[in-house]
């Protein structure tokens, strides 16, 4: 049976996992289309009203659409997760295949120098690289990256190591393939799999990071619709508008979930154990 | 067909317990559940929660708010200010000028410190020395350097003689009192750790710097407070401030809950709201060194594009006055001055005028950009939001930038800004205009850039006002305070936004708080603890 045929049978949690990625992609795509409000509206003499028919969710701080933010939110997400799991695997991926293939003084010293960023906490470092940048979309990226690469680099060593020596790879050795050839045609593509799924865990993550750097003031620039700044925003009024720290809380955990959920019906269905359940 | 089941207690549903022992052990379970369940009874006393710890407790090196306004009820000084920022007697009975650079002060009868030794001019003379003292090493030393020599004229009479006529020194004097034999490099431990005064309150306890405990004194020459003790909590979170007001476990906050929270409060039976016009004041710095902000009608043009007013209702919840100049309108310096006020012509007209045209009609390209710092405070960021706004309605494109504390006050301190906010925490002495905005006051290596006038105005004529109220008369003084304040309402080295109030809240427990327009502790004295016996919320 298929990887594929497998995630499509998998539980009611792949099902939900997915239905929240298309719902979350599709908002952070059509945020201006969906958002009754221009994210930039401020109205002072509306802050931090309850939910109305004209703001369905509330106002915030400034006055500011709740809902509106929520789903731009879902764009600074988007754009924050996937570039921050794209750049992180794209340096993880590139030092760990080299670290796997070649070996010897290049894997000691790469592997050492992950140890290294993977003895700091990830946000701490995350924190420190934003507080000396300054807060904006492409630092946030940058910091994410900067931290979340190791993991990537550690799986791709692990499973060069174990394919490098198989007879395909032998044989396009002999053939006269160089390394940058075995690693991308042959041995990369194979350990594909484990990564994709890091990749969907590592999403969940990046959303929590940005929420989290946001929530510290260290994150999207002041203005900047983002969850974390809403629930930032949120907590300082929790007991005259408790509505600005939930909707957004709210959608911060419904994201994650399924994300977690999606990560881990793809790590099932990627699994060979899991072969005829 | 179904029969249902009789209901039964949950109690009864519980299978039976093994034993007696084991009955008691839930009985005494659940009333221990029940009491960490109930918030505690408040100890006896009263309790202010704190939004950061004091710094020290010795005045002489006490820089933060915190710690100054603690040292000053262990410890106040000859003189103290009153709403208007007026210099009153505290331990001084009077004062007086002898001549143009000699100020006596004759001292209260009776003044005893908490350890009951008499407090004379000798100590007076001793706690001025070391501040004076290079030894000592206090961060206030420079303000004593007009100081020529403290002479003791006779057990309640001392004499300070100065190097030459200065006004502004009478704020200085209100430098908390210290026993002699503390006063010299080798009691700052025993100062820093166990303070002895003369004030309303005696040290009893610091146990970390969460925690402070005080208690009356009966020495005091204005009688015993009324309050049994007093407990100093920190609470660095406003919520939990917040919460711990609500559930009863905390009996005052000054100038420590923002204005939106406050309706919350109100709301409680057991809370009272207490305001009163505060000396803070919050404005828009600019940066004069280049740049369009260099020119005075680029700076009075974002002025009239800044509507204080929306901000100050529904930001503030008017728990604030538009500020026209730095001192508030109660302030005995105070002048009214024209302002620039909101008039968005006038704006597009000076930014005409100044050569920076609307290139394309409103809502399409800018006229000019600016980058706006300011900390990441919340409610800042929300402020600056709002200007960014307002701005951008003028054709005034911004990028607000929020900084960790530290690194945005670095840069202002180092000219790295165009546009920024900041707020001065309590104006009481108007000499302060000179500290901000006199050209020997820009920030730079000479001054270990820490001068205020962070700004860089140089305005020679404004120097030259400043300079001669730091030697005239009171009434004089007035005069001169009125020409700075219209001069630099022509200037506009910076944008007056508001003059915060200053916001108690205070429970059923603390009866006659007032709280002081400058934030201080001292009306605690004069406040009286209401005991359930009284009627008061236990």
């Amino acid at each position: 049976m298929s990887a594929v045929h497998r995630f499509r049978l998998h539980s009611w949690g792949a099902r939900f996992g997915l239905a929240v990625a298309c719902v979350w992609v599709f908002t952070a795509l059509f945020a201006p289309w969906l958002s009754p409000h221009s994210p930039d509206a401020i109205d002072l003499t509306r802050e931090l009203s309850p939910p109305t028919s004209g703001h369905l969710l509330g106002t915030g701080e400034n006055g500011i659409d709740v809902l509106t933010h929520v789903l731009y939110g879902a764009r600074v997400s988007l754009e924050v997760s996937f570039f921050a799991v794209v750049l992180s695997a794209a340096l993880g991926i590139t030092l760990g295949g080299i670290a796997g293939y070649a070996g010897g003084l290049v894997d000691e010293a790469l592997m050492r120098l992950v140890d290294v960023l993977l003895a700091f906490p990830g946000i701490l470092l995350a924190l420190f690289i934003t507080a000396v940048l300054g807060p904006s979309l492409a630092n946030v990226v940058f910091a994410l990256s900067f931290t979340g690469w190791t993991g990537y680099a550690r799986l791709t060593r692990g499973q060069v190591l174990t394919l490098r020596e198989r007879d395909y790879v032998q044989a396009a050795r002999a053939l006269g393939s160089g390394p940058g050839r075995i690693l991308v045609r042959h041995l990369l593509p194979n350990a594909a799999g484990p990564l994709l799924v890091q990749a969907t865990f590592a999403l969940p993550g990046a959303i929590v990071a940005e929420a989290s750097l946001s929530f510290l003031g260290l994150g999207v620039p002041p203005g900047t619709p983002s969850w974390g700044a809403l629930v930032d925003q949120g907590t300082q009024y929790l007991l005259v508008a408790p509505h600005v720290a939930l909707f957004p809380g709210i959608a911060l955990a419904l994201t994650v979930l399924g994300f977690n959920l999606l990560g881990d019906a793809l790590r099932d269905a990627m699994d060979p154990r899991h072969e005829g359940r | 067909m179904d029969v249902l089941p009789d209901i039964h207690p949950v109690t009864d549903a519980m299978p039976p317990l093994p034993s007696r022992a084991a009955r008691v052990f839930v009985l005494a379970l659940a009333l221990v559940l029940d009491a960490g369940c109930r918030a505690p009874t408040p100890a006896a006393g009263v309790t202010v929660l704190l939004e950061a710890p004091p710094d020290s407790l010795d005045d002489r090196f006490a820089l933060t708010a915190h710690g100054q306004r603690l040292a000053q009820l262990i410890s106040p000084g000859l003189l103290t200010f009153d709403d208007a920022s007026r210099p009153v007697p505290q331990l001084a009975e009077s004062f007086r000028d002898v001549s143009a650079t000699v100020v006596e002060f004759i001292l209260r009868p009776g003044l005893t410190f908490h350890d009951g030794s008499a407090l004379t001019a000798e100590d007076v003379k001793a706690t001025f020395d070391s501040l004076r003292d290079p030894k000592l090493g206090s961060p206030k030393r420079e303000r004593y350097e007009p100081v020529d020599r403290v002479e003791v004229v006779d057990a309640r009479t001392v004499r300070f003689h100065l190097k030459r006529p200065y006004a502004p020194l009478l704020a200085e004097l209100s430098a908390a009192i210290l026993p002699s034999e503390r006063a010299g490099p080798g009691g700052i431990e025993a100062q820093g750790t166990h303070p002895v005064g003369a004030g309303p309150f005696r040290f009893e306890s610091w146990p970390d710097e969460e925690h402070l405990t005080l208690v009356p004194f009966e020495g005091w020459h204005g009688g015993k407070p009324a309050v049994s003790r007093l407990t100093f909590r920190v609470v660095r979170d406003e919520t939990t401030r917040v919460l711990e007001l609500l559930k009863g476990r905390a009996d005052l906050v000054v100038n420590g809950v923002s204005p939106a929270v406050l309706p919350a409060l109100r709301k409680a039976s057991h809370l009272r709201v207490v305001t009163k016009p505060g000396t803070g004041f919050t404005y828009l710095g600019i940066n004069l060194r280049e740049g369009p902000l260099a020119d005075v009608r680029v700076r009075q043009a974002l002025c009239h594009l800044i509507d204080v007013r929306p901000l100050v209702e529904h930001k503030l919840h008017g728990l604030a006055e538009p500020a026209s100049s730095m001192l508030p309108r109660e302030h005995w310096a105070f002048t009214a001055t024209p302002g620039c006020g909101y008039a968005p012509e006038e704006a597009a007209r000076l930014l005409d005028a100044a050569g920076y045209p609307d290139p394309d009609g409103p809502g399409g390209k800018p006229r000019l950009s600016f980058t706006f710092k300011t900390s990441t405070d919340r409610f800042r960021r929300a402020v600056a939001l709002v200007m960014k706004e307002q701005l951008a309605k003028g054709g005034i494109a911004v990028e607000v930038r929020a900084l960790e504390f530290g690194t945005f006050f670095e840069d202002v301190r180092r000219g790295r800004f165009e546009l920024f906010t900041l707020k001065w925490a309590a104006v009481m002495e108007p000499d302060l205009l000179r500290g901000a905005f006199h050209s020997a006051n820009v920030p730079g290596p000479e001054n270990h850039w820490g001068g205020f006038n962070r700004g860089a105005l140089k305005d020679p004529a404004l120097d030259r006002v400043l300079d001669a109220a730091t030697q005239a008369s009171r009434e004089e003084r007035r005069t001169l305070y009125a020409e700075a304040q219209r001069e630099l309402d022509a200037d506009m080295p910076v944008i007056p936004l508001w003059h915060e109030a200053s916001v108690a809240v205070v429970s059923s427990r603390l009866a006659d708080f007032e709280p002081s327009a400058h934030g201080l502790l001292l009306p605690l004295a004069k406040a009286r603890e209401v005991t359930p016996e009284d009627g008061g919320t236990p």
